[in-house]
């Protein structure tokens, strides 16, 4: 009888494993194999949004986090979402790039043709599917009166992703005043480099696995509005954690002795801007919070950030500042200017 | 009098940001070793052009222009006075203004 060869016998070897691996799917009307379970579907919330459902976008997104932790597989399901608002859409989407590059895998869209249509178009607008290198684009046909300009990622202080930005805003809004876009551009180009220099600490506590230096920009407009927004987001340490390394800690903790308010986060970060914008000689080197306020007090908009605990909305057109604190602390920093597009 | 010009969207990059060369390709730092300080040094003036970039962060600015006071190369006199921005736009003026003030703020280690 002849015998097989080497390369007969690895081939028979990795047929059988092929096969083998086959089984272990589960087929629809088809019992799965022993010992194979289906992972339970995550699923995601009705409202997507940080600003009405904060609570309900974070569990989600923890749920989430706390799976991709492990080895087991996930299956996110985005049918549930009636709405999708450009603060969360960002956040999930830097999720969602964060769990490609650590895992190495590529992702899938599932059951997507059940998705809410508008949420569809809007994921595919806002480049997720280019973002996440996921197939099955859909054809967008409708466009509705909100637009989501296409994720951007990058881990440098990359002037051509803020200018990539602001293009494709002009591109919309022609009337653009560049004196006005030269401050944003000033916004994010510090916004970058702030979490370059400070967001990924060495020695910094991160409960997940993260890329270094990566940030995520994004914007939105609403047509009805006039509105635009604008976002940069990080999973970094967050601001409360850098802050006591800067040189001016001590004038924010006085200030905070003075107001007599505590040092949770939220406090933290609107003492922070309060600081900084008074510049003493002696600081060179600041966190780059008062040059993200500038922009939104020229167009009279508004600026928020949320990190770790806190939250902080500076409304320009008032001088007021806003503060809030998330039982569930987001991980890393959000920026989010929002400013009404015909007042430039 | 022995002048250059330089033009930062031109001769550097349309798209400066970030302080240190580890932030990024074309950071303040490099700005000011690779071509600031050599024409400093080689020109009685340094004509320098601010327009075509799509703008200045004050990181940037205050590692090129505070970063020649800081690290001692210049005195404030001696830089102000070799600078020339009288070449540029008005839409730049707020930038003239504020790397001047940098200048004035900045002090040697």
């Amino acid at each position: 009888m002849k015998k097989l060869s080497p390369e007969q016998k690895l081939w028979n070897l990795r047929h059988r494993y092929h096969l083998e691996k086959r089984d272990r799917r589960a087929r629809p009307g088809q019992r799965a194999p022993k010992g194979f379970t289906k992972p339970q579907p995550l699923n995601a919330p009705e409202e997507m949004c940080l600003t009405k459902n904060y609570s309900g976008v974070m569990e989600f997104i923890n749920d989430f986090r706390e799976v991709t932790k492990t080895d087991d597989d996930l299956v996110v399901d985005l049918k549930p979402i009636q709405v999708l608002a450009p603060d969360a859409a960002l956040v999930f989407a830097a999720e969602l790039d964060r769990w490609r590059h650590v895992k190495g895998i590529q992702l899938r869209p599932w059951k997507q043709k059940k998705w809410n249509q508008q949420i569809r178009r809007l994921l595919s607008e806002m480049g997720l599917f280019e973002l996440l290198q996921l197939k099955g684009k859909p054809r967008v046909i409708d466009r509705g009166a909100i637009r989501f300009i296409q994720f951007i990622s990058g881990n440098k202080s990359d002037g051509q992703l803020a200018a990539k930005l602001i293009l494709k805003i002009k591109e919309v809004f022609p009337r653009s005043d560049p004196g006005y876009t030269d401050q944003l551009y000033d916004g994010l180009s510090e916004a970058m480099t702030n979490v370059i220099q400070h967001a990924y600490p060495q020695d910094g506590y991160f409960p997940y696995e993260i890329i270094n230096n990566q940030f995520w920009l994004s914007g939105s407009f609403d047509y009805k509005i006039n509105r635009a927004t604008v976002m940069v987001y990080d999973q970094g340490v967050g601001i409360p954690a850098t802050l006591p390394q800067w040189g001016k800690y001590a004038k924010v903790i006085d200030l905070l002795n003075l107001l007599k308010k505590d040092k949770r986060d939220a406090n933290l970060i609107e003492a922070a801007l309060e600081v900084g914008t008074s510049r003493m000689k002696e600081e060179h080197r600041g966190t780059g919070l008062p040059e993200l306020i500038q922009f939104s007090e020229k167009v009279k908009g508004e600026l928020r950030i949320i990190s770790g605990s806190g939250e902080v909305v500076h409304k320009a057109s008032i001088k007021k500042k806003s503060t809030k604190t998330h039982v569930q602390p987001l991980f890393g920093t959000f920026i989010e200017w929002t400013f009404d597009w015909d007042k430039i | 009098m022995l002048s250059t010009t330089i033009n930062i969207s031109k001769d550097f990059s349309m798209y400066p940001s970030g302080r240190f060369r580890s932030d990024g390709l074309f950071s303040g730092e490099a700005f000011r070793e690779d071509f600031l300080l050599p024409a400093l040094k080689e020109y009685d003036k340094v004509i320098i052009k601010l327009e075509g970039c799509f703008g200045y962060a004050s990181s940037f600015l205050e590692e090129v222009f505070g970063g020649l006071i800081r690290l001692g190369y210049f005195t404030k006199e001696e830089l102000k006075n070799k600078l020339d921005f009288s070449n540029n736009p008005p839409e730049r003026e707020y930038y003239i203004h504020k790397l001047l003030k940098l200048i004035d703020e900045a002090e040697p280690h």
